[in-house]
């Protein structure tokens, strides 16, 4: 009894998630002329490999339309994973990593954000080459509604005009 | 009721009524009230606090600061562009991506403000920073036509935008300030509802400690007095043994349950004598030691030991084995036998043990407690008419015994009312003249067709008290008799009449002899009270008492059993009598040894000297009579004279004997 009671759960569970699809989705991206911009990231071994959006879109990439804190409506994001760029470079079992944006901004953002929510390295806004002033050309961005769920996750986490990404520790 | 007792009673009621079911119920909900209260007020101002983090957190402040670190980054490419009199290609992508760093901050600042309360300086101050951006995209979208024009209106821009972001920052340093002060304020209120509500509560949990110390004192104390009640119920404190109502119960219940075991009945031998001579902290020093004894060796045999009271103690064991009982026995009796030392004085210590097993005492299905009680009591009885100082088993011939016992216990009271004893009568000679002076009376229990004499229950009579109506019995028959006699025959025969120990315990005694005297009219000089020290006379000043009021009637006191028993030189010395009876066992020899007739010779001086007179009892032959009258004894008394026998023949024989004995110097 108990165990078809678990069996019931379960399926519900799974039917749940099936209805709540994830709101990030692989996708192809044709090319475009990006604004040229750099994302440095310091490997594992202390190698520096500069990628432009170009570069970083030769990763898998994805789609993902949400809101952000500065969007009252939705827009489609396209880009990569912070966590397959990470793997990329071999930092992706780091405890945290420091980013820099192009306006000195910097913020260190914990391995428990991107185990925890999907964080997109995003290279376009709504089909077209990510702008500066759009907060681009290399803008991190989360789900809105993980990033308003989730313990782990900050303003500080939704990094724009990103420049440089390093291990921490 | 003093005050003390009046506040311990409103006290009690006030708790009385806090323990009662609505009590608790408003007790309770008004503590649940106030914490609830409190922790509400609590939430409030948590979320307060939540509320200025949260305004604390925003970005307005810092996207202000930053705003101007973004403005001063633009102005720094337009002045190396004006240093450079013309805007390169490298410097045309700084100088747009300053202005849309720039850009992006105005958003990041108007979006701040559209989230929290507009500031007006706020808003001022974005409109003046949109300014530099309509002043860098206008120079781009014409490719830098003039740099020092566009340095120049970057340079007022700026001035603009820096006064105002100033007005702003100084706007969010005052709305911070009034923040901290609140949460500041916020915070000390909390901490005096917090203080209040933890001094109630500290107050309120003192006061339920100490009336729960109150009750926990109260309960332990009822627990000591019923567990001291309940030790006094079943234990004996002197020794801590069960007591014997604790002692029957198990007995009780062992036999209920159909066990096999044995009973033993143990008594201490002569413990009076200690308890006079080394005083009652020997005496009770003697008892916890025996106790201790009993109890060890009760308990390496599974069984428990009991004091019954006085020293009387018990043990039983769930066995019948003659052997392993005979070694309990032996056991106790070895240890007791081992000196004993209280206070420096050392004493050893006679114990008699009677023992009986149920499976001896009948069957087990049906001994019961008091049957299992009285053989072993009976077989103590033997253990110390056997001499003291050892065990008997309950067994078959001791079952008769008891039984025959037992009859006599139960008949004797009968054969009293109804005439069944009979004084018999011994003559009493004076050794002068030979002639018949007198008699002792002596009882005898015709019972049914057999004649039953004194020692075979006289005993059972002492120890069951019924020995006071024997004697009362045979003071009023003997005096009658004599009185009788002496008026029929013109006679002038004494009587003498044997008084247990037991009558000196009171006066009662006095009234007896004197009501004997009167209803038989006999002369009280003719009547001889014979009492023998024993143990219970050791009530010195009862017994003078008794003694000197049975005198003042006129009667004649002799002290019987001289030389036997408990007889001491003291007692002779401290008691007012008339005759001394010396016992039989110290003429048996009189005729052979030279050392029986010394030791004889002495007691006749001491009792010349102490004016007693003297009779001699156990005469059997003609040469002892001859002995003790030279010896200075004016009477004697024995077989050789005349044997007890019935009052009729022997007042008879008396009227017409002519054996004469000569006197001493005749011989």
């Amino acid at each position: 009894m108990k165990n078809m009671m678990i069996s019931a759960t379960t399926a519900l569970l799974l039917s749940a998630n099936a209805l709540w699809a994830d709101p990030i989705v692989a996708v192809e991206l044709a090319p475009v002329a990006h604004k040229d911009a750099t994302l440095v990231v310091v490997g594992a071994d202390g190698t520096e490999i500069a990628y432009s959006p170009a570069q970083l879109e030769e990763l898998p990439t994805y789609s993902l339309t949400t809101r952000t804190p500065w969007r009252d409506e939705p827009a489609r994001f396209e880009g990569v994973l912070l966590t397959d760029l990470l793997a990329a470079n071999g930092i992706a079992n780091a405890s945290a990593i420091s980013i820099i944006a192009e306006n000195d901004y910097a913020t260190v953002m914990s391995q428990e954000v991107w185990n925890d929510v999907d964080v997109l390295v995003a290279t376009r806004v709504d089909g077209r080459p990510h702008t500066r002033r759009a907060r681009g050309p290399i803008q991190f961005v989360i789900d809105m509604e993980a990033y308003t769920t989730s313990e782990f996750t900050s303003e500080q986490n939704l990094v724009w005009m990103a420049a440089r990404i390093e291990a921490e520790g | 009721m003093n005050y003390a007792g009046k506040k311990t009673g409103r006290l009690d009621r006030v708790l009385d009524m806090f323990a009662s079911r609505v009590g608790v119920f408003v007790f309770v909900g008004l503590l649940i009230a106030g914490c609830l209260g409190v922790g509400l007020y609590v939430q409030g101002v948590v979320t307060q606090l939540e509320d200025n983090h949260a305004r604390f957190r925003d970005q307005k402040a810092r996207n202000g600061y930053v705003a101007l670190s973004d403005i001063h980054r633009l102005l720094m490419v337009a002045q190396a562009a004006t240093q450079e009199g013309r805007v390169t290609p490298d410097l045309a992508v700084d100088f747009q991506n300053a202005t849309d760093v720039l850009f992006v901050r105005i958003d990041s600042l108007r979006v701040s403000m559209r989230e929290q309360s507009r500031i007006a300086s706020g808003a001022a101050a974005i409109t003046a920073l949109e300014r530099i951006i309509d002043v860098a995209d206008t120079a781009t979208a014409q490719q830098y036509p003039d740099t020092d024009r566009l340095m120049t209106d970057l340079l007022d821009a700026a001035v603009e935008a820096r006064k105002h972001l100033v007005l702003f920052l100084d706007d969010m340093r005052r709305q911070a300030d009034k923040v901290l002060d609140k949460q500041s304020r916020a915070v000390r209120e909390q901490r005096l509802v917090v203080l209040a509500n933890l001094i109630c509560l500290t107050l309120i949990g003192s006061v339920a400690l100490l009336f729960l110390r109150r009750e926990v004192l109260g309960r332990r104390a009822r627990d000591r007095a019923e567990a001291r009640v309940a030790f006094l119920a079943f234990y004996d404190t002197l020794t801590g043994l069960p007591n014997r109502s604790q002692f029957q119960d198990r007995l009780e219940k062992l036999l209920d349950a159909g066990r096999s075991l044995a009973l033993l009945y143990i008594d201490l031998d002569e413990f009076k004598l200690i308890n006079d001579t080394y005083g009652h902290a020997a005496g009770d020093a003697v008892l916890q030691h025996v106790g201790e004894i009993l109890s060890r060796l009760a308990d390496e045999n599974k069984g428990f030991a009991a004091r019954l009271g006085g020293d009387e103690y018990a043990i039983v064991v769930p066995t019948d084995h003659v052997v392993r009982l005979t070694g309990l026995c032996q056991s106790i009796l070895a240890e007791a036998d081992k000196p004993f030392t209280f206070e420096g004085e050392t004493f050893k210590i006679g114990i008699s043990i009677g023992l009986a097993t149920s499976t001896q005492a009948g069957s087990t299905a049906t001994v019961s407690l008091d049957l299992l009680s009285r053989v072993t009591d009976f077989a103590l009885y033997t253990s110390k008419s056997a001499g003291r100082g050892r065990y008997t088993f309950y067994n078959h011939q001791l079952e008769l015994r008891f039984q025959e016992r037992r009859a006599m216990l139960e008949e004797l009271p009968g054969a009293i009312r109804n005439d069944d004893l009979e004084a018999y009568l011994q003559p009493k000679v004076s050794l002068a003249d030979g002639c018949i002076i007198g008699f002792e009376a002596l009882v005898r229990w015709q019972r049914g067709d057999r004649l039953v004499p004194p020692d075979k229950f006289i005993l059972i009579a002492e120890e069951s008290g019924l020995v006071v109506d024997v004697d009362h019995f045979v003071l009023r028959r003997a005096t009658q008799l004599i009185a009788d006699w002496n008026k029929t025959n013109g006679t002038a025969f004494s009587v003498s009449v044997n008084l247990s120990a037991l009558h000196f315990t009171s006066n009662r005694v006095i009234e007896w002899v004197q009501d004997a005297l009167w209803s038989s009219l006999l002369t009280p000089g003719l009547l001889t009270l014979e009492i023998t020290e024993t143990m219970e006379m050791r009530d010195w000043e009862q017994a003078k008492s008794v003694i000197a009021g049975l005198r003042d009637l006129g009667c004649r006191i002799a002290i019987d059993d001289f030389g036997t028993g408990y007889s001491s030189l003291a007692y002779l010395r401290t008691t007012s009598a008339d005759e001394l009876k010396i016992d039989r066992s110290l003429i048996e020899e009189l005729e052979e040894s030279e050392t029986a007739r010394l030791l004889l010779a002495s007691v006749m001086d001491i009792a010349r000297n102490l004016e007693f007179d003297v009779t001699v009892e156990g005469i059997e032959t003609d040469l002892q009579g001859r002995i003790v009258a030279k010896m200075g004894a004016q009477n004697g008394q024995g077989y050789y004279f005349g044997k007890p026998d019935r009052p009729d023949q022997a007042l008879a024989a008396a009227m017409t004997s002519n054996r004469r004995i000569r006197p001493a110097s005749a011989g």
